[in-house]
């Protein structure tokens, strides 16, 4: 292995150990959540049943009938499930952040470390990228096990009479966070990763802009973002401009918006690498 | 040789350095020295490229700064550098692994010298301590050249007085040092070298030990002339 | 060795003045070797380039003399050690007339005087 290729390896895993407690964290904090998720609103429902079968003095197979049977999709759409998604997805936002600016403002200035290491510094801009995509990745992966286990568990815990039949990919299809977090619909999917990477590179450099030009780079960086923001939505105004809304297929729409997203990821690399190797104040 | 070629560095409307050139060679102690805010830690920080400059060049040995040059130059700042939470062994081990040129057998040397224990965590450890954990990252590497700033600051004088002993030691045997200071009665006779800054420029640059001999001043006497007069 | 030195004269000469006085005082032996450059550096707190400079000067002096990879030993010429030591008293002398010029005072209560310091001297010993 050469011994460029081996700096990486190690920077990224001292950058994944140096997150692994934010990211156990996460991963805890989802499987405690999800599966409270997954118990209460089956011992709700068997409490609404059993309430029902007392209060019109009836027996469980008539509540049954009456009161439908359990989906799974109760447990998808409640909070239980939701909640610990929006804290991951802010959670790793904000690392986005923290990854950088904890190495000037810590308790002590490890940047002059890392930046006088023997290794080029994009290896230290990649490896803090490929962390955070090993994080974002990772809780995607749990919570989509986390998913699976918890339909066994609901199965197992519902008689198969009273358990809606709907399967299980139908209901992750038809919900709203699933469809953006799961590959259930590749172009929709390639589309939000394709974003996303897009949005985690302007956001480090704005920060490397901001190392660098101070304020002045902050301001500079916000009109970039503005700038890629304008590049990303500009091509499903074009038909607009051109006076006919149909000039071009959806699919010819997405190809163009997919280039122009990748070449300012490309262009955010290209000036990130700049700014960390010649630009960036310590 | 480290060669600084008339660097010019602002900042906002601040001009800090304004046409500075001066060499640091092997073998030599050289003293940048200057009242605070003179551009002494920019100095060093423009060598090491972590800090841009608006003119000028920087040459290590004929060469301008690359990655590789951090195998032969070693900067020691006047902060602590590594992770709070590593202890001092985990921070040894941390330049083990990313420096080919760290020097195992001088750090355990070093680590005696100063009478660090591996296991404290560097959080706990006192500033005077701190300060001698950057001095053994930075004194284990074998490299040509060491830049240290203010050294001294802020340190109690036991521990003053072990890193004075630093000077004349084989840990800086035959290389290039590069020092900023503001206080410099204590080094006086360590130093070969003494680059007064005023103004952004170099105002004297000269031998400390041919001062003595051709007009019987000292460093400081020089000092006081520049600064009092 | 610890060596007050004075700031304003050069380090190596003040470095030499030292290693004077023990070959003239006999503490250093002819042929004795001397300590390293480094070693004495880091005695004596001082920049190695400097205790360099001051044995270069010594051995262009003959006060000591090194042979290829081995410590530099002292002088094993009497007659240099006999000359340090001329030398010595000389510039003494000269400071201590010239010192003692401003008073009129004969030879011979000069001599007593003397003689009674140097009596002094032997008995603090």
């Amino acid at each position: 292995m050469s011994h460029s290729v081996k700096s990486f390896i190690k920077l990224t895993s001292f950058e994944l150990e140096r997150i692994s407690k934010v990211f156990f964290g996460l991963i805890g904090f989802t499987l405690i959540s999800n599966l409270i998720g997954y118990i209460f609103p089956i011992l709700r429902f068997n409490q609404d049943i059993e309430e029902y079968m007392i209060s019109q003095n009836i027996s469980v197979e008539m509540a049954h009938d009456a009161l439908g049977p359990f989906s799974f999709d109760r447990v998808l759409n409640s909070g239980w499930i939701a909640f610990p998604i929006v804290i991951g997805v802010t959670s790793i936002g904000l690392y986005a952040l923290f990854t950088w600016y904890r190495e000037w403002f810590g308790k002590n200035t490890f940047a002059y470390r890392l930046f006088m290491l023997p290794v080029p510094r994009t290896q230290v801009f990649f490896s803090k990228l490929v962390t955070i995509y090993i994080g974002i990745y990772s809780l995607i992966a749990v919570q989509m096990l986390s998913v699976f286990g918890g339909y066994q568990l609901t199965n197992w815990l519902i008689a198969d009479a009273v358990m809606d039949p709907n399967p299980l990919i139908s209901l992750i299809h038809s919900n709203f966070l699933f469809a953006y977090l799961f590959p259930v619909d590749t172009g929709l999917y390639f589309t939000i990763n394709l974003i996303g990477l897009t949005g985690i590179l302007v956001v480090f450099t704005i920060i490397l802009l901001e190392r660098s030009y101070a304020l002045k780079g902050f301001g500079l960086g916000l009109m970039y973002a503005g700038f890629v923001i304008v590049l990303g939505i500009l091509p499903h105004f074009i038909g607009e401009f051109a006076g006919n809304r149909y000039l071009l297929f959806y699919s010819e729409l997405m190809i163009i918006t997919y280039i122009l997203l990748a070449l300012a990821s490309i262009g955010s690399i290209i000036w990130s690498r700049h700014l960390i190797n010649r630009k960036i104040t310590i | 040789m480290i060669e600084v070629n008339n660097i010019y560095k602002s900042f906002g409307k601040k001009k800090v350095l304004n046409g500075v050139s001066f060499t640091a060679v092997k073998g030599e102690i050289t003293c940048l020295v200057g009242v605070n805010g003179v551009g002494k830690t920019t100095i060093l920080n423009a060598i090491m490229n972590l800090t841009p400059l608006k003119k000028g060049s920087i040459l290590i040995d004929g060469k301008p700064l690359s990655v590789d040059s951090y195998n032969h130059i070693a900067f020691i700042p006047d902060a602590a550098i590594m992770l709070p939470n590593m202890t001092v062994q985990e921070a040894m081990d941390f330049m083990k692994d990313y420096y080919k040129t760290w020097n195992g057998n001088r750090a355990k040397e070093i680590v005696k010298f100063f009478r660090l224990n591996p296991s404290d965590r560097i959080s706990n450890l006192s500033k005077g301590n701190q300060a001698k954990v950057n001095l053994l990252m930075g004194l284990a590497l074998d490299v040509e050249y060491i830049l240290m700033d203010e050294p001294f600051s802020g340190i109690d004088i036991f521990t003053r007085e072990q890193i004075t002993e630093v000077f004349s030691s084989r840990l800086v045997e035959d290389r290039g040092v590069l020092i900023t200071t503001h206080e410099i009665q204590d080094i006086e006779h360590l130093i070969d070298r003494v680059i007064l800054l005023d103004n952004g420029v170099v105002y004297k640059d000269f031998n400390a030990e041919d001062m003595r001999e051709t007009e019987g001043k000292s460093v400081v006497d020089v000092m006081r002339e520049v600064y009092n007069g | 060795m610890a060596l007050i030195f004075n700031k304003r004269d050069p380090i190596y000469m003040q470095v030499m003045h030292h290693f004077r006085r023990l070959i003239v005082s006999g503490e250093l032996k002819p042929g004795e070797e001397m300590p390293s450059r480094r070693q004495l550096a880091n005695q004596m707190k001082i920049n190695p380039n400097t205790v360099q400079r001051a044995y270069s000067e010594m051995e262009e002096q003959r006060l000591i003399y090194t042979e290829a990879n081995t410590p530099s030993k002292v002088t094993e010429d009497p007659d240099i050690v006999k000359q340090l030591k001329k030398e010595w008293l000389d510039q003494a002398l000269t400071h201590f007339v010239s010192a003692i010029d401003p008073v009129d005072i004969s030879l011979d209560e000069l001599m007593t005087m003397i003689e009674e310091k140097l009596a002094n001297r032997k008995k603090g010993n």
